[in-house]
């Protein structure tokens, strides 16, 4: 009882922050991830699955319609994968998101990307709205190396693959990077909702694997997991048919 | 809702501006947390640049350049030529894409430098390049990772995975150890937070460091925090807060230092931490007025010079796409400006002639060799690669 009565304090001191920081603006809405499993607070809330080995590319598809939020100017949810180093401070994502983005508020689910490495702050860019009710497609793979600005060049895609793609990252880092896929969203009473079917890939050298258990021990490799507690999930599903859906609660 | 840090990312893209101003002393911030080589304020803060030992005539410079792929993604061809007289002349080094020098981080001799090439896969492959005669070449050992330090005996420190491996001068492995995992905690970015989070005990060598007394130390990150660990007496101490490190490197008085991006602080600059290796403390922290504050950074060193103290280059393009370079001198507070081509490179060496080498990038195949007692930078003809070709790496020994 007393672990319960700390615990409800310490997320009403924790509450009590966010409003503050809130309040005063402080705060960041960002689309990019980087949050492995860990109780210390940090602003968004997720879920997600992530490899420890490390990949040219990633590629999922992800059905795109309209999660509840509560108020898009300031909050969002979406699903997205990133490719990312180990420390995790060099990625390159691409997603949708519903609600707040720094070039756009999405009213209906649209596309982003993000990119941003050791010598780069994060840079978000916002695109048009994606087909809704439907599945589509979304890949960050790695396409080669700048030697005239000696960084690894990435191409994102979303609902095609045609070339030139979304939008193209260099990033000094990432020349492999570890796969991560899920749902994020910033703000306590938002949906957070993915299905990622009906194919959920990883890249080495040219070659694309289905994410499964199977493939996992045929690479040497493992999938991690994670749910954070405020996000309560009415239905999961891990690997190649990754599913979630749940709202986040205080 | 938009937060002042992404506002001012939004509001300066487009524009590459390293600005130079502001280069004093942020802080001086006294002993690390968990520091067990004891408390109180270092001593070594006032220091003026770095003047130990007189320079010596280059004996070799070895110039690394690779022929990049007709298409990509594709593995590149890497050739390895040492100029006048070398050992290794001709060497000529095949599946590899990116090739990053293992810096010779202190000011101190080195009687071997490693030379890493990675493929595009990211995996290491590392080739011992031997001094006075002393050739060899080790190549086709792979790693996960990209840092490492080679040790006076020949031998060689290396990250693989979660683990630090030591080799023998014949690559055999004689010791292995978990990497020094920092302290978890909730990401910062410029003073503001994020998303960003580490899962405890997650952590990775952003840089290793050979002290004074051939103590090899280890600097770790897991992209909040940072650790200093002293792999040869089995010490450690944590570094709140150095979460993003981009190099190190160390003189001869055993002060370490550190370029990085101070996660605390709500600014986009890029500051050196002083550290003193042997009481593993944490010292003053001078900020270097460079910043990405909108174009492109490309790269950014932190280089000991043997005569001229600490030094800065970063490179990077403007929105037009044309190429920048600073090289700043450290003064003993903050940091100087020296003049160099924009085109100079992407990357920096110095030597053990005390000369600043500049190449990679946009220097294509040349090298710009930049006099630091006249302040004369110039492409040396003789260093240059053949046309079309980039220099990837160049050693100085």
């Amino acid at each position: 009882v007393d672990c319960v009565i700390r615990s409800r304090a310490l997320i009403a001191i924790i509450a009590a922050v966010l409003v503050t920081m809130t309040a005063t603006g402080a705060a960041e809405a960002s689309h990019s991830a980087w949050a492995h499993c860990s109780s210390h607070w940090v602003p968004n809330r997720y879920t997600r699955q992530w490899t420890n080995n490390f990949y040219h590319g990633q590629f999922s598809w992800f059905w795109t319609y309209q999660p509840a939020v509560q108020n898009l100017n300031t909050q969002f949810s979406l699903n997205h994968l990133y490719p990312h180093t180990n420390s995790g401070t060099s990625f390159v994502e691409v997603g949708w998101y519903r609600g707040f983005g720094p070039e756009k508020i999405a009213v209906n689910s649209s596309f982003y990307t993000v990119m941003q490495d050791s010598v780069t702050p994060y840079q978000e860019k916002n695109f048009q709205d994606a087909p809704q009710n439907t599945f589509v497609l979304y890949e960050a793979q790695y396409i080669g190396f700048n030697f005239s600005t000696n960084k690894y060049i990435w191409r994102v895609y979303a609902n095609s693959q045609a070339e030139p793609g979304l939008w193209t990252w260099e990033n000094r880092d990432l020349g492999m990077g570890k796969a991560i896929s899920g749902g994020e969203t910033n703000a306590n009473g938002n949906q957070m909702i993915g299905r990622i079917v009906p194919s959920h890939l990883l890249q080495i050298s040219g070659t694309w694997y289905n994410w499964t258990d199977a493939t996992m021990a045929q690479l040497g490799d493992s999938t991690f997991i994670c749910d954070q507690p405020n996000v309560v999930l009415t239905y999961n599903v891990r690997f190649d048919d990754y599913q979630f859906n749940g709202t986040v609660v205080p | 809702m938009m937060s002042r840090m992404k506002a001012v990312h939004i509001a300066f893209a487009g524009l590459l501006a390293f600005s130079l101003t502001a280069c004093g002393s942020l802080s001086e911030s006294g002993a690390a947390s968990g520091a067990q080589g004891g408390g109180g304020r270092p001593e070594f803060a006032s220091h003026a640049a770095s003047a130990v030992t007189p320079a010596r005539p280059r004996t070799a410079v070895t110039v690394v350049y690779v022929v990049p792929p007709p298409r990509q993604p594709a593995d590149a061809d890497v050739f390895v030529q040492t100029v006048p007289g070398g050992t290794l002349g001709g060497v000529r080094l095949t599946q590899a894409i990116n090739v990053r020098a293992t810096p010779l981080n202190r000011v101190s001799d080195s009687s071997t430098a490693i030379l890493q090439t990675f493929d595009y896969a990211g995996r290491a492959r590392a080739i011992g390049l031997g001094l006075a005669g002393n050739s060899s070449s080790v190549a086709g050992r792979t790693a996960t990772t990209s840092v490492s330090i080679a040790t006076d005996d020949g031998g060689l420190y290396r990250q693989v995975g979660a683990q630090i491996e030591v080799l023998d001068p014949s690559f055999r492995r004689t010791g292995l150890m978990n990497v020094p995992a920092p302290l978890p905690g909730a990401g910062t970015q410029d003073g503001q937070p994020t998303k960003r989070a580490i899962r405890a005990s997650s952590g990775e060598v952003a840089a290793f460091l050979i002290g004074p007394d051939g103590h090899v130390y280890a600097l770790t990150t897991n992209g909040v925090n940072g650790t200093l660990a002293d792999l040869t007496a089995g010490r450690r101490t944590e570094l709140p807060a150095y979460g993003q490190i981009l190099g190190a490197t160390t003189d001869a008085e055993g002060r370490a230092y550190v370029l990085m991006r101070d996660v605390r602080l709500s600014r986009n600059t890029f500051v050196v931490a002083e550290l003193d290796l042997a009481a593993l403390r944490t010292g003053t922290l001078y900020d270097t007025g460079v910043g990405v504050t909108g174009g492109t950074l490309d790269d950014i060193s932190l280089l000991a010079s043997r005569q001229h103290g600490l030094l800065v280059y970063a490179a990077g393009h403007d929105a037009g796409g044309a190429p920048r370079a600073t090289l700043l001198r450290f003064n003993g507070t903050s940091f100087d400006q020296v003049a160099v081509p924009a085109a100079s490179g992407s990357r920096a060496t110095v030597g053990v002639d005390d000369r600043v080498y500049l190449y990679s990038g946009p220097g294509g195949n040349r090298v710009t060799t930049v006099d630091l007692d006249t302040g004369r930078a110039a492409v040396d003809p003789v260093l240059s690669a053949p046309e079309g070709t980039f220099v990837m790496a160049v050693f100085v020994l």
